[in-house]
């Protein structure tokens, strides 16, 4: 306990010294502002993507960047309300739904502040809320997921939900209607008339790896090709189950293969997660910023899609920047990160290559508007969607 | 196929649960009731994977236990010595636990959440026609006859009942009935330990915030449920994982979730086992000074 309280206590001179004797240094340039959720740095998810935002914004914008973590939700306020008071910052971001409260009362204290949320909506002028299409980036590694199944001669996928929220069942009803196009475009191609199923499961936590696993181990006995983790900590489950299905037939690379989700979890089971859907938070915080530097920031809702950068399929590059992050940090040892990242290009050499063409067809559809993904936010939607999906 | 994926993973899914009662069972037979199991489960689940990075799986398993053991002594000490109330102390262990552990996962690994463990580092199993099985299903097993034997077929069982029925009597007769106690709540804190460990370097392969997610509860209840009988555990243990497993399954299916909503499938394995023990069961007896500690005249 003493350890913690001496970094708080740390972080509070740090805090200090940095708003009295703040040079002016950051002039002419902009300044950006970034307040962690209480994760923090090196989470490899969350917040290291919007670090990440951070510091391209820092490279190349030339903007100074201010990071603030929380210890905990209690710190928000005063984090925020201090950095607004500073008056130098053109905005200043909170990560994450929990800080949704704190910035709400900031941002009517300071209305000449400029914020920006993410994943939260706050109902003011000098708030940008920041949200993602998390059903287009679902479509694009529902593709990926089908037509993998179909070319292994399988005809089941599977998804495993959290907690049943609006958000999760837009990534259902997303990632069912990338099974369906998929398969649609493989019948095209081969002039037959397969179908996929689509299992969906909402195991009610977002915390119980052991759910996840006896979830995606029901799905792996109903002969699911493929499954998606959409459920935070239980995901760690879904990968478990996967891997040790595919060991257990002798196999050190899928299938069956899991998709990862927000982050690149591709090096999570390295070998069995040929991709993720990541969410770019990054890109988020990046877009605060560039608008209030540009004179174009207004409040209301920026809805980041798959054209905007918002959401997208996991690359290597993407990956090999996330870890180094992790190496840098001193998180992952180097030897290591070869290994990991070996595994996640041996489950991306696994996926056959027709796979990889759909996904990236569909993402060209949906960027061009040829395709739109339905969106669901409500279980009468939801219904909607299942049936017609999968007839 | 779907079958005996559905039995590997009730038997896998009892290990925690069991074995977490067959400890409680012989505490509260003592007389110390735990409520901190959960908490137990989620420590000593931390410290076994720092004791199998340190030194394999196998250090990984005794720090589980150690780590349960040491937890089921200060809850013995609080609640036979300075005849504490059972009930805050082990309600004292789970919040302990869960704010050692989030902080414990940033100390030991720099990352906040979640840390996994290394496939070299896991129990190793067994192949079965079944499937891959973990040994700690065998083990829990064992140690559910062992304990039955131990509390019926032993000179310490005797006393063990006997500080648990009438620890007034018990003293009169010569027996150390604190000694006995704490050994009771000792027990219960090392296999609730071993099964935390289980849960991290076995069966989930990575520890988390919360990993027990609610199994340290599950298992109070199947304390219950076994009227006190480890043998009985094992089948609460199993009914229980093998309902929730299919709940899960059957919730996959849209035929059946169109009919009946999945978070009523979900509540089967609760369902079904409030229906044992109301229904099958009967009306569980347990020691008359159980939970209540012992003030000598």
């Amino acid at each position: 306990m003493r350890k913690w309280s001496l970094l708080a206590g740390l972080l509070l001179v740090a805090f200090t010294v940095a708003f009295t004797a703040w040079p002016a240094a950051a002039q002419g340039q902009g300044s950006l502002a970034v307040v962690y959720d209480v994760g923090g740095r090196g989470d490899l998810s969350f917040n290291d993507m919007a670090a990440m935002g951070a510091d391209r914004a820092r490279r190349e914008l030339g903007v100074m960047v201010t990071e603030v973590e929380s210890a905990t939700t209690a710190d928000f306020l005063p984090n925020l309300r201090a950095l607004a008071r500073s008056r130098q910052h053109d905005v200043i971001v909170g990560i994450g739904f929990l800080i949704q409260d704190a910035l709400t009362t900031v941002a009517q204290e300071f209305p000449n502040q400029k914020f920006a949320l993410i994943d939260g909506f706050v109902d003011a002028p000098n708030v940008l809320s920041i949200s993602f299409s998390d059903h287009e980036g679902s479509a694009l590694v529902g593709a990926l997921a089908a037509m993998t199944t179909l070319e292994a001669g399988g005809d089941t996928v599977g998804i495993v939900l959290g907690i049943e929220i609006p958000i999760l069942l837009r990534f259902e009803i997303g990632y069912r209607a990338g099974v369906r196009w998929a398969v649609d475009r493989y019948n095209e191609l081969h002039g037959t008339n397969k179908q996929v199923r689509v299992l969906h499961t909402y195991t009610g936590a977002f915390d119980d790896p052991a759910r996840g696993k006896a979830a995606t181990e029901a799905m792996l006995a109903q002969g699911a090709h493929v499954v998606y983790a959409v459920a935070g900590g239980t995901g760690l489950g879904v990968f478990e189950a996967v891997e040790q299905a595919a060991r257990a037939q002798g196999r050190d690379v899928g299938p069956p293969f899991a998709i990862g989700v927000d982050s690149a979890q591709d090096w999570i089971a390295p070998g069995f997660i040929p991709v993720s859907m990541v969410k770019r938070v990054d890109n988020g915080v990046f877009a605060a910023i560039e608008q209030a530097l540009a004179g174009t920031f207004e409040g209301g809702v920026l809805q980041l899609n798959l054209a905007a950068g918002g959401v997208a399929a996991s690359s290597l590059d993407m990956l090999d920047v996330f870890m180094d992050e992790a190496v840098a940090a001193g998180k992952m040892r180097p030897e290591e990160r070869v290994a990991r990242l070996e595994g996640a290009r041996a489950a991306r050499e696994a996926v056959p290559p027709s796979a990889w063409e759909a996904l990236n067809e569909l993402d060209q559809l949906i960027r061009s508007g040829d395709y739109e993904v339905p969106e669901a936010l409500d279980r009468e939607t939801a219904e909607y969607w299942r049936e017609v999906l999968s007839n | 196929m779907l079958f005996s994926s559905l039995l590997l993973g009730a038997l896998h899914a009892m290990v925690p649960l069991t074995m977490t009662a067959t400890g409680e069972i012989l505490s509260e037979r003592a007389g110390v009731v735990n409520i901190g199991l959960e908490g137990i489960l989620l420590l000593s689940a931390f410290g076994a994977v720092v004791g199998a990075e340190a030194g394999g799986p196998l250090a990984g398993l005794v720090v589980g236990l150690g780590v349960g053991a040491i937890l089921g002594l200060i809850h013995g000490v609080i609640a036979v010595y300075f005849r504490g109330d059972q009930i805050i102390s082990g309600v004292g262990i789970n919040i302990l636990a869960l704010g050692l552990v989030a902080i414990g996962i940033v100390w030991q690994w720099g990352v906040a959440g979640f840390h996994q463990v290394d496939r070299a580092l896991r129990i190793p199993h067994l192949v079965t026609p079944l499937g891959s099985m973990s040994p700690m299903v065998i083990v829990t097993v064992l140690l559910a006859a062992l304990t039955y034997y131990l509390i019926h077929h032993t000179n310490l069982g005797l006393q063990i009942q006997a500080v648990g029925e009438n620890p007034a009597a018990a003293d009169a007769a010569g027996v150390r009935v604190e000694r006995v106690r704490l050994f009771g709540a000792v027990y219960a804190g090392a296999l609730a330990g071993l099964a935390g460990a289980y849960l991290s370097i076995d069966w989930l392969a990575t520890i988390t915030r919360n990993l027990p997610a609610g199994r340290g509860f599950i298992a109070l209840a199947t304390v219950v449920f076994s009227r006190l009988n480890p043998f009985l555990a094992v089948v609460g243990g199993l009914i229980f994982g093998f309902f929730d497993g299919l709940g899960l399954l059957a919730s996959t299916s849209r035929e059946i979730t169109q009919v009946v909503p999945y978070q009523f499938i979900q509540m089967l394995p609760y369902v079904v086992t409030l229906l044992v023990v109301t229904g099958v069961i009967g009306r569980a007896r347990f020691p008359a000074a159980s939970g209540q500690p012992y003030r000598r005249e």
